[in-house]
């Protein structure tokens, strides 16, 4: 057997192994909640259509617009303010770190603020600005901001020095030398920071959404919850879940990519 | 050291100074003093403590709980591989899931008790201390379990004496990521609920009990000031007990 048809048959197995595993974790659920009989936990198998009918198709057609309602401002507020927080924090973290003095008198300060809980700072967030998308909108921001700064920092400081003088002895521009030495040589770093605040968005957004209770997955969540429509909270907590996977599965991808080159120097020099 | 007390000086001279000249609304930004003065009023305030006292003991039980939940588990799955393969797929799946998405229901079960708090901190701690300790048993040094066994270890003694100790770190840098995710899942519970006890609680029911604004916000910081002390308590211990680890020093979340 030649080896790449090896390891396409490898993969093949893979994938069925793990559907399986999913299978199991299924058909072991539907058994489970089938002989508890208990109201608050329904069979899988009711609590995914549920989701499919209020999300996707049901009886009067397509669901757009519920969709339109729910997923949308939660997915748009939650990766607005996430990309928002990394643009500026990517920026203000490389301005601190390429300065010893500054990150010695800032990083404290960070420290600090990025142990602050994020959803501690949802009631300031509601005094200051309401109830509207715009607050939602900052808290994500704020709650986002830190890990990345930090990583930012992190990453640019640990820059090899090596790297930068050779730089400085051949003259190369400031410019240049920004967009392929330091960048590239913190991405990692960024890059693990963005991780970590990609899931803290999904936890503020559905905190913050509900809390507010007008619009988005928690709002959906939470108001099935005060009329005791127990499937529609657990079609909404599953439709979270889905949304939760296809966040860090757009990570990875993003990651992979860019991040493509590094994994191959590495490989190299192993 | 000094320069983060310059860093923190010139962070409250920015403040003090633009909200000064900017002549904010002191009912909604109060100024940096203020809070800071109210926060010193509120280290001794009982009501305050026991708010904060009821999030942490929902926290500790919490933590514990997923500890001794998380951990053998997470040895039984890294030791065996069949059931690693199998687990690893599942947690992949099931971590996306953000654990507030659960506070709806559990408060739906245990309605604002401290059950409802801990068993939500349970949800959400477990997943990085059994993924940290299934990593760890499962990365164990094959060479270093391989000698063992040509020394006539028994399994039981390979476990204990060489896999543990080395997946140590791996352990405890999950329940270092625990720590923090389960207050930031305690106080998020805590506000949703909006009754019952907590930190959160008495952070959410500011407003509508007609307390000054100030009080929000020096309690805000006041909880900042808990999270260092436990990043600071965890960094110690980490020091002081499995600083002789190598493999992972120097490694953070």
């Amino acid at each position: 057997m030649s080896s790449r048809r090896r390891a396409v048959l490898g993969r093949a197995n893979d994938l069925g192994w793990q559907l399986a595993v999913l299978g199991a974790f299924f058909v072991v659920w539907e058994i489970v909640t089938l002989l508890a009989a208990n109201p608050y936990f329904p069979r899988p198998s009711m609590i995914f259509a549920r989701l499919w009918s209020t999300w996707f198709v049901s009886e009067d057609g397509l669901e757009f617009a519920y969709s339109a309602e729910t997923i949308l401002p939660s997915v748009a507020v939650s990766i607005g303010g996430w990309l928002v927080a990394a643009v500026l924090s990517i920026a203000v973290g490389i301005g601190i770190g390429l300065s010893v003095r500054a990150s010695w008198m800032l990083l404290p300060v960070i420290n600090f603020m990025r142990s602050i809980p994020p959803p501690a700072l949802l009631p300031i967030m509601i005094l200051l600005l309401g109830f509207g998308a715009d607050m939602r909108f900052a808290l994500v921001a704020l709650g986002c901001a830190w890990p990345i700064l930090l990583n930012t920092i992190d990453g640019v400081r640990n820059i090899d020095r090596a790297l930068l003088e050779t730089a400085t002895a051949y003259h190369i521009p400031k410019s240049r030398r920004f967009f392929r030495i330091v960048l590239p040589a913190a991405s990692p770093y960024i890059f693990s920071g963005m991780r970590i605040s990609i899931s803290i968005s999904l936890i503020l957004i559905v905190i913050a959404e509900s809390i507010s209770g007008s619009e988005g997955l928690g709002a959906h969540i939470l108001t099935a919850q005060r009329r005791f429509q127990i499937l529609d909270m657990w079609a909404g907590i599953a439709m979270l879940g889905i949304v939760g996977y296809l966040y860090s599965l757009l990570l990875i991808i993003v990651e992979n990519r860019a991040l493509a080159w590094h994994r191959g120097a590495r490989g190299k020099s192993a | 050291m000094m320069y983060g007390l310059i860093g923190f000086a010139a962070l409250f001279l920015i403040l003090e100074v633009t909200g000064a000249l900017a002549g904010v609304n002191r009912l909604y930004l109060p100024s940096v003093t203020e809070s800071l003065a109210t926060a010193v009023q509120l280290v001794v305030n009982p009501v305050f403590l026991a708010n904060v006292g009821a999030t942490l003991h929902a926290w500790i039980v919490g933590l514990a709980i997923a500890f001794v939940l998380g951990v053998p588990l997470g040895i039984v799955l890294g030791s065996w591989s069949r059931a690693y393969r199998a687990s690893t797929i599942l947690i992949e799946y099931l971590r996306p899931i953000p654990s507030v998405a659960l506070i709806p229901l559990v408060i739906l079960i245990f309605g604002t008790s401290l059950e409802m708090r801990a068993s939500l901190v349970v949800y959400a701690t477990i997943w990085p201390i059994l993924f940290n300790t299934v990593y760890g048993v499962h990365d164990v040094e094959p060479l270093l379990k391989d000698s063992a066994r040509v020394f006539g270890y028994s399994r039981f003694e390979i476990l204990f004496r060489v896999s543990l100790p080395s997946a140590l770190p791996y352990i405890y840098s999950g329940l270092r990521i625990a720590t923090s995710i389960g207050l930031i899942v305690c106080i998020s519970a805590e506000l949703l609920a909006g009754g019952g006890q907590g930190v959160g609680s008495w952070l959410f029911n500011i407003r509508a009990s007609g307390s000054p604004a100030v009080m929000m916000y020096a309690g805000t910081l006041l909880v900042g000031v808990l999270g260092v002390i436990i990043n600071l308590l965890m960094e110690w211990i980490e020091r002081r007990f499995i600083g002789w680890q190598p493999a992972l020093r120097g490694s953070r979340s």
